[in-house]
């Protein structure tokens, strides 16, 4: 942990030497997910709700997926980049250092620009918060911060699949990228609105309907504790299953020269 | 005008050669067509008026915006071209005894059009055989579909116009890279790529059907599901056709102009 802080130190400082490129990858890095939001917001201005979800229930989704993704960006870029360590034998490096692989990796590039959109998931999950008027209770609280690191777990986990999958095709990731790019865009509305077939899939195998809606549903009140309560552990199972993956993938790992 | 085939031609065969990032970047569009659609669907079902669009024409919309998307969408950059104008090896580009604005204009109409070949059969032919409520519609009318293919056409001189313009600023900023963010971000709402401009505000529509995004993939994918009826096509295709003549001249003249400030350091 100490030698992560360490990472992380040096990469914000390395960062801050270059200020006006820093204050204008912030902002740039900021647009993608305002221009998400603005989607919802359009949407809910033609329409009133979304199969009974008016718009501040949506944005309480919208805020956990959000939160999760951009906490992933920052802090798994690492991962983001595994084909270029790959690519570039910076990893063979890392494996002959007496020092976790996992941690190396994470601590390889830290993202501190993408920070901003962060900012965006929180205003849009406060102000959903304040709009609904929720009665709270400590298990509501719990399952909240629960959510928020739920979120985070399922796209780090996709982020560890994206590597496992580095070692053995080197390239072309695309499965990934839309398990990350296309599951962040389907969880930004509550699953339910999904056909069966395709919520099945985002609930129990790439569970992001655990981090975000049953969560939101128990802390709204629509729904009892019992499915939110397990929805921390198919997070965490997930993501324990992905990095068990990275494991074995790194196990037939045969340099690239 | 040969020139300008075989520059195009010679663009085309590489990107004929990208096979698997297609078929890779196929499944990605079909998932995000799937996506888009089942959200439209739940928020149609409880629609309280008309929202502007029917739900059976939104869905055709959306499986042409899929599959012509490497045709209409302004993210499809050349990064080759944007680095040259920065590191000055533009210089290169002049020493031919061609108008480099010809040049970069055949290129980027040749990137776009085998980029969609390559992907948008397997997207059209898969969405006509979808389960009902899914399904690519066929086009309203024989009329409809010639005017939806002469508008995409327009609309591609349009969207490489827009984006030869944007690399231009290259000469005047150094890095183009930030300006291209801004354009992007704004150039998608107004697209209508976000959402489409039919289920936009109603007091805006006036300013984005006057701009020149709006005939870049709405108007024609519009006038193929009939959502825009044939009598009134001719006024946006007049329109659309001020904009694929303005945005070119304007580039020649832009592009011209920064030729004859540009310093080209080194030797």
């Amino acid at each position: 942990m100490g030698l992560y802080l360490k990472y992380l130190s040096m990469h914000i400082k390395s960062a801050m030497e270059y200020r006006v490129s820093f204050m204008f990858l912030f902002i740039t890095a900021l647009l993608n997910p305002l221009g998400n939001l603005a989607v919802v917001w359009f949407m809910f201005w033609r329409f009133d709700n979304i199969l009974g979800w008016r718009m501040d229930e949506v944005m309480l989704v919208f805020g956990l997926t959000y939160i999760g993704f951009s906490l992933a960006e920052v802090f798994g870029r690492g991962l983001d980049l595994f084909d270029r360590l790959i690519r570039l034998g910076t990893f063979d490096r890392m494996l002959v250092r007496p020092r976790s692989i996992v941690l190396q990796v994470l601590g390889s590039e830290f993202e501190i620009t993408r920070i901003g959109r962060c900012a965006v998931g929180v205003w849009a999950l406060v102000s959903a918060l304040d709009s609904l008027d929720i009665s709270w209770s400590t298990g509501k609280a719990a399952a909240l911060a629960f959510a928020v690191v739920g979120s985070f777990c399922v796209f780090v986990a996709i982020l560890f699949l994206r590597g496992a999958f580095c070692f053995i095709t080197v390239e072309g990731m695309e499965l990934t990228n839309i398990l990350f790019d296309g599951g962040r865009e389907t969880a930004r509305y509550p699953i339910s609105i999904y056909e069966k077939g395709f919520a099945f899939f985002f609930t129990f195998i790439v569970p992001f309907a655990c981090a975000n809606y049953y969560p939101a549903l128990y802390i709204m009140g629509k729904a009892a504790a019992f499915p939110a309560a397990l929805a921390p552990a198919v997070c965490a199972a997930f993501l324990a299953v992905c990095m068990l993956l990275f494991r074995a993938g790194m196990g037939r790992y045969a340099s690239t020269g | 005008m040969r020139l300008f085939y075989s520059v195009f031609l010679m663009r085309f065969k590489t990107g004929l050669q990208y096979r698997v990032a297609a078929l890779a970047a196929m499944g990605t569009q079909f998932f995000f067509g799937f996506m888009f659609i089942m959200i439209y669907r739940a928020f149609y079902k409880n629609a309280a008026a008309d929202p502007g669009i029917p739900l059976d024409q939104l869905v055709s919309y959306l499986w042409l915006n899929q599959a012509f998307l490497y045709w209409v969408a302004i993210w499809v950059q050349d990064r080759e071209t944007m680095d040259i104008i920065r590191s000055g090896g533009v210089a290169y580009e002049l020493a031919r005894p061609l108008n480099l604005y010809t040049l970069w204009f055949a290129k980027f109409v040749g990137q776009r059009v085998s980029g969609t070949l390559l992907r948008f059969l397997p997207i059209i032919t898969v969405a006509f055989f979808l389960p009902e409520g899914f399904r690519l519609l066929p086009p309203v009318s024989v009329p409809a579909f010639l005017t939806f293919f002469l508008s995409l056409v327009l609309g591609l001189i349009i969207v490489v116009s827009f984006v030869l313009l944007i690399y231009m600023t290259g000469f005047y900023t150094l890095s183009s890279s930030g300006f291209l963010s801004f354009a992007l971000f704004f150039s998608d709402i107004f697209t209508g790529q976000y959402v489409p401009l039919a289920l936009m505000p109603i007091n805006l529509q006036p300013v984005f059907y006057a701009l020149p995004f709006a005939y870049i993939s709405d108007f024609p994918f519009r006038v193929y599901t009939g959502s825009v009826a044939l009598g009134e096509a001719g006024r946006g295709l007049l329109i659309q056709l001020g904009w694929a003549v303005a945005l070119p001249l304007l580039g020649y003249f832009v592009l011209n102009r920064a030729l004859k400030r540009a310093v080209i350091q080194g030797g």
